[in-house]
């Protein structure tokens, strides 16, 4: 915390939620946040340094606010830091096309008696919609800067760091005290604002159709709506695969070699142990891992598109209706189907959910979503195990079992975690992201996923590879090592659904990222990837794949979830519940339907 | 008569709201006062969510809490 007297400047950015402030905030400071047409996105704080007129000034991201006034937890949380943190400027950022609504949160913050400048963002589409601004009157009536700019084109930005650089050295030194801010009663303020915003402001008589309002008409049809949403879906996810699978294919070479050809000869001379170590361990664990990095790029770049058009909305609307019988909303729904990537993303998504308890349940649920990384076990074994024209019913079997025992879980929780959260959330207009914040965000939502679970699936894959290996002189995975002991322990649970004690050591694996269940069968039936699917047929019949596949899709999440769900939840008692439940509900189905499988088949 | 029997395509004005004083802030932030003009845009079944326009603003809410705004 700094001295109150600190000459240092600070650039608060505030407005309500949805009006492209973390946009700005990038443009500003070079600091990307993750952005969405999705109301509510910014969640922590965000601050980066940069410079304006030659000096160093602080820029700090504050979650959205309807109202200064208001009592939901990000209201809070922006009241508490100007209340507590010396802001030097507040940059009031306005969805210029609704700034009849808007208008009156600048004057709310005007009370505080800060400097202030206002921005019009999304000028762009306040101009296509016909509304003129007359800049020089506002800011004579509102006694603060005002100017339009639109963060997502770039455009306005050099007036607008001129009004910043002046706003700013013209309170040098100076850090206001806002202890003492008074609560004006909303109604004057909102007269006010009516006069200011009639004086300043020219709308059209009525606003014109949009191109909005036609697709609308189309996507939020009352009968083609949720079809035309599983379409989408579904050449989304072709769209993954197409474009992903080849780039995957490229960093699997890149690893490959990493191993042949820089590593494998260096360490000829190294002890064993460390060989193993390094090949084994950091190479197939990490490595495998990383040969996924490609399909979530382009997973993320996908969702960014969808995230930004706006159409989630659009989804959670449809839904609602089905989820709010499950205790939960079409929020959640939203974040299941991103959760068809991975989880991580999905997890951190349930932020947009204000209420504790119902975030909890879909946070609990999500990890039910089959994810990009177990649907790749489910594809190897469907192929390995079923003849050619049955692979697409044993897939779909799989979705809609994880979609039941979705919605299951929910209806048996949701007692337990009940809320009566109103629904009221922002539909915001369909927006095409520009080709540059695409990248940006697909790049920035992936090292964020690295950033978060590497360590997490480093310290999983070596512990892995020390159960395996140890001790050292016995056969990887043989019964005398550590996993082989633990597997023989774990026999009397596994037995009963179909999975041997051999198949058990690679669920294992799977705990730490199902990605590693495929080169965990590998090692442990010493065949290469293209031989696993003939080993795999002559020694499992189909029920037994069927349990198998049933006991991945559900079990626990991967560890990178698991840690996400901890961090996100601040609850180790949760993250708890969160392994332990679906690893009860895994057992059972696969004991339902092994036993019944084999009662009837005799 | 309450928003959730407006139909799709009517316009109508805001009379009284009666709601949580949280959830009426939050319909305030959003446009939604007394006097103001509202319509639905589009609406899923009967006791689905409804679409609801207030000037430039969107917004979609349950058909229970629209209840509580009564209009005319």
């Amino acid at each position: 915390m700094m001295e109150k007297s600190s000459p240092r400047r600070r650039v608060a950015f505030v407005g309500m939620p949805n009006t492209g402030k973390s946009t700005l905030f990038g443009r500003l400071t070079g600091v990307r946040a993750k952005v969405a047409n999705w109301p509510g996105m910014t969640v922590d704080l965000l601050s980066a340094k940069t410079i304006l007129g030659g000096q160093t000034v602080e820029m700090v991201d504050l979650p959205g606010m309807y109202s200064l006034h208001g009592f939901g937890e990000d209201e809070r949380l922006v009241r508490h830091f100007l209340e507590q943190e010396p802001v030097s400027l507040l940059l009031v950022v306005l969805n210029a096309t609704q700034i009849d609504r808007q208008l009156p949160l600048v004057l709310q913050l005007k009370a505080l008696d800060v400097p202030m400048v206002v921005a019009l963002n999304m000028a762009d589409e306040a101009s296509f919609l016909g509304i003129r601004f007359n800049c020089q009157r506002l800011s004579e009536t509102l006694g603060m800067p005002v100017c339009q700019v639109s963060a997502k084109r770039g455009e306005g930005m050099a007036e607008l760091k001129a009004l910043l650089t002046q706003a700013v050295s013209a309170q040098e030194g100076r850090v206001a005290s806002r202890n003492d801010a008074l609560l004006i009663e909303d109604d004057r303020l909102e007269a006010e604002a009516e006069r200011i915003v009639a004086a300043g402001v020219d709308f059209p008589h009525s606003l014109p159709e949009t191109t909005t309002d036609r697709i609308d008409r189309v996507l939020l049809h009352r009968w083609f709506g949720l079809p035309l949403f599983l379409l989408l879906m579904y050449l989304l996810f072709q769209a993954v695969y197409g474009i992903g699978v080849p780039l995957q294919d490229g960093m699997k070479w890149l690893v490959e070699h990493l191993r042949e050809g820089v590593l494998e000869p260096r360490l000829l001379d190294a002890s064993p142990v460390l060989r193993s170590f390094v090949l084994e361990g950091l190479i197939d664990g990490v490595g495998t891992v990383l040969t996924f990095l490609p399909i979530i790029l382009v997973f993320f770049v996908l969702m960014a598109i969808v995230e930004d058009s706006g159409y989630l909305a659009r989804v959670a609307f449809l839904m609602d209706r089905w989820m709010s019988k499950l205790g939960l909303d079409g929020r959640a729904f939203v974040m299941q189907i991103m959760g068809l990537g991975c989880n991580v993303p999905a997890l951190m998504g349930t932020r947009v959910i204000r209420s504790r308890s119902q975030r909890l349940l879909s946070m609990l649920i999500i990890p039910f979503s089959l994810c990009s990384a177990r649907l790749q076990v489910i594809v190897f074994m469907t192929a390995a195990l079923f003849p050619l024209h049955w692979a697409p019913a044993v897939m779909m079997s799989l979705y809609l079992v994880s979609f039941a025992v979705a919605f299951l879980s929910a209806l048996i929780w949701k007692r337990r975690y009940r809320s009566d959260e109103a629904l009221l959330l922002e539909f915001p207009p369909y927006r095409f992201p520009t080709l540059r914040s695409l990248f940006q965000q697909g790049w920035h939502s992936t090292r964020h996923f690295l950033a978060g679970a590497s360590g997490f699936i480093l310290g999983g894959v070596l512990f892995i590879w020390l159960l395996t290996h140890y001790p050292f002189h016995l056969p990887p995975a043989s019964a005398g090592t550590l996993a082989g002991q633990l597997a023989g322990w774990l026999q009397p649970i596994f037995a009963p659904i179909g999975i041997d004690a051999i198949l058990s050591v690679a669920l294992l694996f799977g705990f730490v990222a199902k990605e590693i269940v495929l080169g965990g069968l590998a090692v442990i039936y010493g065949a290469g990837e293209d031989k696993l699917g003939e080993v795999l047929s002559a020694r499992l019949d189909w029920v037994q794949a069927y349990s198998f596949m049933f006991f991945i899709l559900i079990y626990t999440p991967c560890l990178s979830a698991v840690a996400t769900i901890r961090r996100e939840s601040r609850s180790w008692g949760f993250a708890t519940l969160a392994v332990a439940w679906p690893l009860a509900v895994a057992w059972l189905i696969s004991l339902i339907f092994y036993q019944t499988a084999r009662f009837i088949l005799g | 008569m309450t928003l959730d029997q407006l139909s799709p395509a009517q316009c109508a004005t805001v009379v009284e709201i009666d709601l949580p004083f949280e959830l009426r802030e939050r319909l305030a932030a959003l446009g939604v006062k007394t006097g103001r003009h509202l319509s639905v845009v589009h609406r899923i079944g009967r006791h689905g969510p409804l679409q609801v326009r207030a000037g430039s603003t969107d917004f979609i809410l349950r058909p229970q809490e629209a209840a509580g705004i009564r209009i005319q």
